[in-house]
């Protein structure tokens, strides 16, 4: 019965490996936030970070390194949309509404993460809402 | 590469939305292409974390961003380091605010119409190619 079972594989390949992997958020988040690490520049080494859109209301900064006595620290910086305001909460109870320069700077990288990742994730046109439709080269004569 | 099919109206919990309705028309004169990727930082949020993470350095890289910002909102009039910044008008201030708020507030809630959307129609494959 192996060998026949074998032989079917042979014609009809691996048909659970075959299937589409179904996309769950957790991949679109995992996606979003390599454009989010990014916006920021280079990662000092030993670092560890992360930026992404948790759900409707939650922006996450997430970062983790090694103090100078090689002690892991980790720090998360949540900002939560509130109606007409972004509440920063952080470790140990620290609450604060943003402001000025700190607000403006959020936005600015909200603004880029959105824009990447409609382009580079979805393949969505952030300004027409449009699909992008790859072409092939318009060759000129 | 992705399954063709009429994009969809998708409803938000507040309204109706296009997947990838523009943000940018809220951050006016701010466009993605005029900051170069990685010229950000993640100090950019909060300057005493900042300093107490990546040390003064960092300062730097947090004044050149927001100069960038002012630049891109204020017709370029730059800034020259060490030059007081000129005051700017209470309802300026507010309508930054606004501004920047609303764009906080809202690039999430379609980028969770447009995950919704991505879950439905696309395969893992079809984010990995596009990324």
């Amino acid at each position: 019965m192996a060998f026949f079972s074998e032989l079917k594989k042979l014609f009809t390949g691996n048909s659970a490996a075959r299937l589409p992997q179904k996309l769950t958020e957790r991949d679109c988040i995992e996606r979003e936030s390599a454009i989010g690490r990014d916006l920021f520049g280079p990662i000092p080494a030993g670092h560890t970070r992360e930026f992404f859109c948790l759900d409707e209301k939650t922006w996450v900064w997430h970062e983790e390194w090694r103090d100078e006595n090689n002690t892991p620290q980790m720090s998360t910086t949540r900002y939560e949309v509130q109606s007409g305001r972004i509440l920063k909460v952080q470790p140990g109870r620290v609450y604060k509404y943003l402001e000025g320069e700190e607000l403006e700077n959020l936005a600015l990288a909200v603004h880029l993460y959105y824009e990447r990742a409609m382009r580079e994730v979805y393949k969505f046109d952030p300004v027409s809402g449009q699909p992008i439709r790859t072409t092939p080269a318009t060759i000129y004569s | 590469m992705f399954p063709k099919r009429q994009q969809p109206t998708i409803t938000a919990s507040t309204r109706s939305v296009i997947p990838g309705e523009p943000v940018s028309e809220y951050y006016e004169g701010l466009r993605a292409s005029q900051i170069e990727a990685g010229s950000l930082h993640a100090g950019t949020f909060d300057l005493e974390r900042d300093d107490e993470l990546f040390g003064v350095q960092n300062e730097a890289y947090v004044r050149g961003l927001s100069r960038v910002a002012e630049n891109s909102s204020n017709n370029n009039d730059y800034i020259v380091p060490g030059q007081a910044k000129p005051e700017v008008p209470e309802d300026e201030l507010n309508e930054r605010y606004e501004r920047a708020v609303d764009i906080v507030t809202r690039a999430p809630g379609q980028l969770v119409v447009m995950r919704r959307y991505a879950i439905e129609n696309y395969t893992k494959r079809d984010v990995d190619l596009a990324a």
